[in-house]
């Protein structure tokens, strides 16, 4: 069916085939550095948002017109056959500002496409995966997470990943793969947008999908923690303060409750929150307060954990009774500070038994 | 209250500054000149945080002049700084001039509304619908700018938004009819072009219809009007012209549906005649509004030492 909006295209086979082909060339005339044609280049790029933006229109209409169906599903599936997906995360960079929104919005409306219970985009992405030494990995979603390190397409390869980590499939993968520990770098470099828009995505990754998230969190509980103290303990404010408060998250949810018994077994763990609680900021000091509320109300707490609490028994009391009371409008707040107080007040060093009594047998 | 969308100089203004001073919230304008935005994170609680962060993040991906944008943006402990590539934050919002009393003529309308209007084009373009027009987030100069993009979603053209916006109950009187009844049909960037058709009521009457109104009355009226256009009642404006008053009946429409798009309005009769108009533009009302700031500067020197909020400390026992 031929493409009625625009002239220069005739049918989405033609468009993909064009839009390949301006995408090849970008590719290559980059390759040659400072020997590219500058006026050549920008007769590429021009044709490539030109292109990405009759692909836009097909695919999602136009204000005041709705996009035609056949066009949509022809558009996806050459797009899919040519292998579209990779190239453009590939030449990202490449394109420029506008170009570059009209790619993130197409990737994000593919991966939202549905046919019955069926995503088109997200099936084809599954059938790219890879496995190297038992951990699939997939270059797409490669790509879009090392998008992060470079500046002018982190947020758009961002938009993309958090579209696909909204399947669980796609969640999975990158969860399994090795580089999602890049996050924990991702989170902390210098540009703010960058950090706070990787965040959102290692956010997503770890809440979005909870049985996932899960058995993620169980089985690299070591590495995962180790890496995660030290976004508690970064010199960024930002960092700690949305670190803090998505622990408190982590810990509290019903599927990670083994993820959390291990967590607040630790005595450096609640040394950790302790410390926070009485941090200079009052938003951390109050993040850091849910969780070491946890710590506290836990009835089977590890001895080196009641040893801690036990040796600033009368410190945690007089430092919980003033805690932040200027919360007027907090009632949870309130009542959750009243039990913990109470909860402090009656601790004591569980009664061991007599050696006579640990000497005798059981009764029988 | 998020200050994030807040300039320096607006606060200047702001009814509650007293309460800020105090110490509810903080912001400090030492050394700050009108082209920067300082924030003190630690003040903002945890959905302003996060609407902050947001914020920052929609802004930078978008290019359009209408849009205000973060630039060089650094965080110094507990403070956000960035820096507005632009010198129209002087003027303060169309709220501050009209709080200011000084009445917005069909000129300056004009002038406001094509940037407002081709800033939305923009969003809506790059499915984005603003949701929280209204004049305070309208930055007076050249170019007009439109702020409060955190409160802005992603839609794809020609699906419903259903999710609400945060704080929208402090925005009860700009928000439309079919986004405030939260049913299945939902709303689209038609929510949009109500707003600005309330807006350009805000800005011709001093305040929007039913502010001030309780919520509960709002959500009444709102869901129970015909026509929004309070003017009917011999409560509005007299001297407005014809056209400008198409422009609003066709923003304001109970129907979503009979309402015009944002290109639509652009090309209307109000645009293509005032544009013809545009070089008797009387910008003479931004230096005399630029010089009632000045007399107020005397509110500027509040610098609020961080130290003054009660922090607890406490060297534990390990």
């Amino acid at each position: 069916m031929p493409l009625a909006l625009f002239r220069s295209e005739k049918t989405p086979q033609q468009l993909v085939q064009n839009l390949k082909s301006v995408l090849t060339q970008l590719v290559k005339e980059h390759e040659q550095g400072e020997q590219a044609n500058a006026k050549k280049l920008e007769k590429i790029n021009d044709d490539v948002t030109k292109y990405l933006l009759n692909a836009k229109h097909a695919l999602m209409g136009t204000p005041g017109q709705e996009p035609q169906l056949e066009m949509i599903v022809q558009l996806s599936d050459e797009i899919h056959k040519n292998d579209i997906i990779l190239l453009l995360i590939r030449c990202l960079r490449y394109i420029d500002f506008e170009g570059k929104k009209y790619t993130s919005q197409i990737l994000s409306n593919l991966l939202k496409r549905q046919i019955g219970t069926r995503y088109p985009t997200v099936e084809y992405i599954l059938s790219q995966k890879r496995s190297e030494n038992e951990t699939p990995s997939n270059d797409i979603l490669d790509e879009l997470i090392q998008g992060y390190d470079h500046q002018e397409i982190a947020l758009h390869s961002g938009l993309v990943l958090r579209e696909c980590t909204k399947h669980d499939s796609l969640a999975s993968i990158v969860l399994s793969d090795p580089k999602f520990f890049a996050f924990f770098n991702y989170v902390e470099v210098s540009t703010f947008d960058i950090a706070s828009d990787a965040f959102v995505t290692f956010k997503d990754l770890l809440t979005v999908h909870k049985n996932t998230a899960a058995q993620f969190l169980e089985k690299n509980y070591d590495r995962f923690f180790t890496d995660y103290k030290k976004l508690l303990t970064s010199d960024n404010y930002v960092t700690r303060r949305q670190s803090l408060k998505l622990l408190g998250e982590l810990l509290l949810d019903r599927h990670n409750y083994l993820t959390m018994d291990r967590y607040i077994g630790s005595a450096e763990n609640l040394k950790l929150m302790m410390t926070m609680l009485a941090d200079q900021s009052r938003s951390i000091a109050y993040e850091a307060f849910h969780v070491f509320k946890i710590f506290v109300a836990n009835p089977n707490k590890k001895k080196e954990v009641l040893d801690i609490l036990l040796k600033n028994k009368e410190k945690l009391i007089d430092f919980l009774s003033k805690f932040q009371s200027d919360r007027k409008e907090e009632e949870q707040f309130h009542e959750e500070r009243e039990y913990l107080i109470k909860q402090v007040k009656s601790l004591q060093r569980p009664v061991e038994p007599s050696p006579a009594a640990a000497a005798s047998p059981p009764e029988q | 209250m998020y200050l994030g969308s807040t300039w320096p100089h607006r606060m200047k203004q702001n009814h509650n500054l007293q309460q800020i001073i105090d110490g509810k919230k903080l912001n400090k304008y030492k050394d700050c000149e009108d082209f920067h935005q300082i924030i003190d994170l630690d003040q903002l609680s945890e959905q302003e945080f996060a609407l902050c962060l947001k914020e920052v993040i929609v802004t930078r991906s978008l290019g359009c002049k209408n849009l205000a944008q973060f630039h060089d943006i650094s965080l110094r402990d507990m403070t956000l700084c960035s820096r507005f590539g632009s010198s129209t934050f002087g003027n303060g919002t169309c709220r501050d001039v009209i709080d200011g009393n000084y009445k917005l003529n069909e000129n300056i309308l004009y002038f406001v509304l094509d940037g407002v209007l081709n800033g939305l084009n923009y969003l809506h373009s790059h499915q984005m619908i603003h949701r929280a027009i209204q004049g305070s987030n309208i930055v007076l100069g050249n170019p007009v700018l439109l702020k409060g993009l955190q409160y802005s979603s992603l839609i794809n053209n020609h699906t419903q938004c259903h999710s609400l916006p945060p704080d929208l109950d402090k925005r009860l009187p700009w928000a439309s009819p079919e986004m405030i009844r939260q049913d299945r049909s939902g709303y689209n960037h038609k929510t949009d072009v109500y707003s600005v058709g309330i807006t350009i009521l805000e800005l011709l009457a001093g305040c929007a219809p039913f502010e001030g109104f309780p919520n509960t009355k709002i959500y009444l009226l709102k869901l129970s009007s015909q026509t929004m256009l309070p003017f009917s009642q011999g409560s509005g404006p007299s001297s407005i012209s014809r056209r400008l008053v198409r422009v609003i009946d066709k923003c304001v429409q109970f129907d979503p549906d009979d309402r015009h798009d944002v290109p639509s309005l652009l090309k209307s009769s109000f645009f293509s005649k005032m544009k013809s108009k545009s070089s008797n533009l009387d910008i003479d009302l931004f230096d005399k509004y630029s010089q009632m700031r000045k007399a107020e500067e005397g509110l500027s020197n509040h610098i609020i030492d961080s130290n003054s909020i009660n922090k607890l400390s406490c060297d534990w026992l390990f």
